[in-house]
């Protein structure tokens, strides 16, 4: 389990930050443009872990021990979710809930770090974050449930077993929200553009305003740790693991992980940014199109 | 062990009156109050070492009360709800003391005091109907005194007054469902003897009518919607080692009061029942928090947010009686045990919340939240263990919060799990989705708390904080906090703890299921603690590469502003005003601007807004105008002349005679 659980941490660790670098290069292949490089984001942490931190004189102790809380609870969210199938990975009832309540308590954090320079942009991005994630999170939850009822398990390890080729149109009414909320959580559009240079109109971006050197550092990591785990946790659930052997399946991951990337790249080109009050009305959608998969699920057992 | 409980009530008792008596003598009295805090700490370490080999016992003398016995016994669901009892009475007595600082409270406090803890053991062990309403209007009784400490305030009146009204409506509905558990019994003192209660058979209809009078009589001090209306008036009222006692365990007497029935019905579960509970703890969850969420007074918001909790306690017991009406004995282990340790977790971190909210209204003189800020640099331990505590509110790990819901959570995932029937899976599953969005907008809640008051700068000049508080209510903090941390860590611990509990309230079926408890238990204590060691040593190792590269220090950016003041900082009510805005309909949160139209004012504008709890206003005021208007008709029986009522003696006494003996 030892094995599994680090190279779950080094996958995370090493190939999270590409995923922006793919998001950046499909949005500028759309646009037209050349584009930053495919690793622009490693080149930004190294120089960022070089810089010197600048810290507002109003911040606390909060300010400087949040990037490592968030950091290490992103990263620790990582271990239930394998990268390499066959070997025993950690898992009992429920994990999913720590999961997910280990990102809580990374966003708590990040959200109280953002409150505690006093400044009112990073007061705005927290209080869109806080609003939002609560709305998010029902919606994650019942997505997991149903792909539970199709594995027949409580652990996050059989939400990876419930593909089959008769509840097809479950998969998709259980994919299609779980992808719009990784939107929500990690910020992109619809819900936030990550390159907008307007305050006023940040989510995440806003929250970290006032952090520099090494502390912005492990924040953008910890963001970029996320992402992968939710494509992962994508990918994970829509590659049918029984069919696959090992290898085929681990190869498939890192082809689909950044596929992934490529659509989110193509949803960001292709569509505007929702105007913040329209936010709640976009989850509140995936919330419905997600319990429809969930009651589906419940009527294949049925027998229909 | 009740020996020892009975000895403590007398310690407790005779604490109270020899303060009252020698009140003056401030020596005695700072020599008193900590007996009372030691004398708990350890009979809350005997109650807990003597957990796992405890018998239940009892004991029973005549009384001369007719229809009474003074029945005592002690269970492990009684001794399961003292240890968070003890805990607080331990912690709140010896932060009392240093609480009021140089103005003493007034004669009566300290008996008060003693006397609603005392009433709340009391509750606890009594066996008989008399002997418990006895205790029940002791606990009510006293905290009202408590609550109306202030008198001269004419809000804190009325708070007292809405309290004693809805405590006394309760025990109206508490005697009627007394009546009906009692009714086949006959005349004597067995009718009223709760070992009666449990024994007997009793019909569906009528276990279905007791059910109901008993939630709402105990609906009316646990303070679940729609009657939590006291809660928001009072705990603020009340001085806050005070509040932290009555939010922390007071309202729990009304759950432990509801369990109680439970246990006498436990063979007569059905899913109705089940479906009942589960509505009212989402309803109360979710709309407790949004009304927390629009709150601007600390502890006003604090009583919201226990309402949500008391919702989540709900939603436990629920998801138990749904697995035993169901036959799925696991789904009503993991149901009730999430329940019972909310019951212990909610007692410690919100008795802790508000200890800090009394310690932050003493150093700062308001609980205004949007008056103050950047009080983590004046009151560091206060603040750091205000945010433990609302870390454990929100129901993130490392904290004891964390475990409870995982339990209800394992117990709701189990059900979606189980084919056969949509019913049970889409329940379970609007219970997921509820706790899910609870847990959210709770971190949002306490997100706003904690950053606005702790954080930031002071939001106005005028108020001076006075650096953090002395030594006892320290020491008070500390100690339970030391429980929040050691419960979220290691919650296998107080698994064996909950056996006894969950045997009674599932009427035997948890015996063979409490492997996937400890299992999961198990597994949280494995993997918790070794994440709050990665995180505290990356935090170290932070701090040491801080130190050795040095940073450097500047104002907060402000985008190019040069002129920044503490007034420009986001408030509480701008946190949360997307939250208040959507939910509006919810919550009747009203927007108010006074001030001119125009784009660069020159006077200041007025802004205020607030979230007005309708159910007092909208439901029980009317309520109790159309009783007033009916039952004036009957006004004119009350002549008030001494003659008439004499008249009304005879007569009554003459009916009666006539009824006996003629007819």
């Amino acid at each position: 389990m030892i094995i599994n659980i680090c190279l779950s941490i080094a996958a995370a660790l090493v190939l999270s930050p590409l995923l922006g670098g793919i998001i950046n290069k499909t949005k500028a292949f759309y646009a037209g443009r050349k584009g930053s490089p495919v690793l622009q984001l490693y080149f930004d942490l190294f120089k960022l872990f070089r810089k010197e931190s600048v810290i507002s004189t109003s911040a606390t102790f909060i300010f400087q021990a949040a990037p490592a809380i968030i950091f290490t609870s992103t990263l620790a969210a990582t271990i239930f979710v394998p990268f390499i199938p066959g070997l025993p990975a950690p898992s009992f009832t429920c994990d999913f809930i720590l999961l997910f309540y280990l990102l809580g308590l990374s966003r708590f954090f990040l959200i109280i770090s953002a409150l505690d320079t006093g400044s009112s942009f990073e007061g705005m991005g927290a209080s869109r974050e806080a609003f939002f994630s609560a709305l998010a999170e029902p919606v994650t939850f019942v997505t997991i449930l149903t792909m539970l009822r199709l594995g027949g398990g409580t652990s996050i390890q059989a939400a990876f077993r419930g593909l089959s080729s008769e509840s097809w149109i479950i998969i998709i009414l259980t994919a299609v929200p779980f992808f719009i909320v990784m939107l929500a959580e990690n910020a992109r559009i619809p819900f936030d553009d990550p390159n907008t240079h307007l305050e006023l109109t940040m989510i995440h971006e806003v929250m970290l305003l006032d952090n520099s050197g090494a502390n912005l550092a492990l924040m953008e990591w910890a963001a970029s740790i996320k992402l992968w785990l939710f494509s992962l946790i994508i990918v994970k659930i829509l590659l049918p693991a029984e069919i696959l052997t090992p290898a085929a399946y681990t190869g498939l991951t890192i082809l689909a992980v950044p596929a992934v990337a490529v659509i989110t790249g193509t949803v960001e080109s292709v569509m505007a940014r929702a105007s913040l009050l329209k936010v709640p009305q976009l989850l509140f959608s995936a919330g419905i199109i997600a319990f429809l998969g969930f009651f589906l699920s419940l009527n294949q057992f049925l027998g229909w | 062990m009740l020996k020892f409980i009975i000895i403590y009530l007398f310690i407790l008792i005779a604490a109270g009156i020899i303060t009252t008596v020698i009140h003056k003598r401030k020596k005695t009295v700072k020599f008193l109050i900590p007996l009372i805090s030691i004398a708990a700490g350890l009979l809350l370490v005997y109650t807990v070492m003597g957990f796992r080999s405890f018998q239940p016992e009892s004991l029973k003398t005549g009384w001369s009360m007719p229809l009474a016995d003074i029945e005592i016994a002690l269970d492990s669901l009684s001794l399961f709800i003292m240890v968070p009892l003890l805990i607080l009475t331990a912690a709140t007595s010896i932060y009392g003391l240093q609480y009021f600082g140089t103005t003493p409270p007034g004669r009566m406090h300290w008996l008060n005091f003693s006397l609603l803890t005392a009433g709340m053991i009391m509750v606890l062990i009594s066996r008989n109907v008399l002997l418990f309403m006895l205790s029940w209007e002791i606990m009510s009784f006293s905290s009202f005194l408590l609550v109306i400490s202030n008198a001269e305030k004419d809000s804190i009146r009325r708070a007292g007054w809405i309290y004693l009204i809805s405590a006394h409506l309760g025990t109206a509905f508490l005697f009627t469902a007394f009546f009906l558990l009692g009714k086949g019994a006959g005349y004597g003192s067995e009718s009223f003897s709760f070992s009666y209660f449990s024994a007997q058979n009793l019909s569906a209809a009528r276990a279905n009518l007791i059910l109901i009078f008993a939630l709402a009589g105990f609906g009316l001090k646990a303070g679940f919607i729609p009657f939590h209306i006291w809660l928001p008036l009072a705990h603020p009222a009340a001085p806050s080692h005070v509040s932290a006692l009555m939010s922390g365990i007071m309202i729990k007497m009304g759950i432990y009061g509801i369990l109680r029935v439970l246990s006498f019905l436990s063979d007569q579960y059905t899913t109705w029942w089940a479906v009942m509970f589960i509505t009212i703890g989402a309803a109360s969850g979710i709309i407790g928090i949004m009304f927390a969420i629009g709150q601007h007074d600390i502890k006003r918001l604090l009583a919201y947010s226990s309402v949500e909790n008391i919702g989540i306690i709900m939603l436990g017991i629920g998801l138990g009686i749904l697995g035993v009406s169901t036959g799925h004995p696991m789904i009503s282990t993991f149901g009730f045990a999430g329940a019972l340790l909310h019951i212990l977790n909610h007692a410690l971190f919100k008795g802790l919340l508000f200890l800090g909210a009394g310690a932050v209204i003493r150093q700062n003189g308001t609980g205004e939240i949007d008056t103050l800020g950047g009080l983590l640099k004046k009151m560091p331990l206060t603040g750091t263990l205000f945010l433990a505590a609302s870390i454990a509110i929100s129901g993130l790990p490392l904290f004891n919060g964390f475990i409870s819901e995982i339990f209800i959570y394992a117990g709701a995932i189990t059900g979606v799990l189980i084919d056969g029937g949509a019913v049970l899976p889409l329940i379970s599953a609007l219970i997921v989705m509820s706790l899910a969005l609870i847990g959210g907008l709770a971190a949002a809640c306490f997100a706003k708390v904690f950053g606005v008051i702790f954080q930031g700068s002071p939001r106005m000049s005028r108020i001076k904080p006075n650096g953090d508080v002395p030594a006892l209510m320290r020491g008070g903090m500390l100690f339970v906090a030391a429980f929040l941390l050691i419960t979220g860590l290691f919650s296998f611990l107080l698994v064996p703890l909950l056996e006894g509990p969950l045997l009674i309230m599932t009427a035997g079926e948890s015996a063979g299921h409490m492997a996937p408890l400890f299992e999961l238990s198990k597994s949280l204590s494995r993997i918790l603690p070794f994440i709050l060691g990665i995180i505290i040593l990356f935090t170290i190792a932070g701090s040491l590469r801080r130190r050795k590269r040095g940073i450097r220090p500047s104002e907060t950016w402000g985008c190019g502003y040069t002129r920044p003041e503490p007034s420009m900082q986001y408030t509480a009510s701008s946190f949360t005003e997307p939250i208040t805005e959507q939910f509006s309909t919810l919550t009747a949160s009203r927007r108010k601007r006074e001030g001119g139209t125009e784009l660069f004012p020159v006077k200041p504008w007025i802004f205020s807004s607030n979230s007005n709890d309708w159910f007092l206003s909208g439901i029980f005021i009317r309520l109790a105008k159309v009783l007033d208007k009916l039952l004036s008709l009957l006004r004119w029986f009350q002549c008030g002349k001494a003659g008439i009522y004499v008249l009304y003696i005879t007569a009554a006494v003459i009916i009666l005679f006539i009824w006996k003996f003629i007819i």
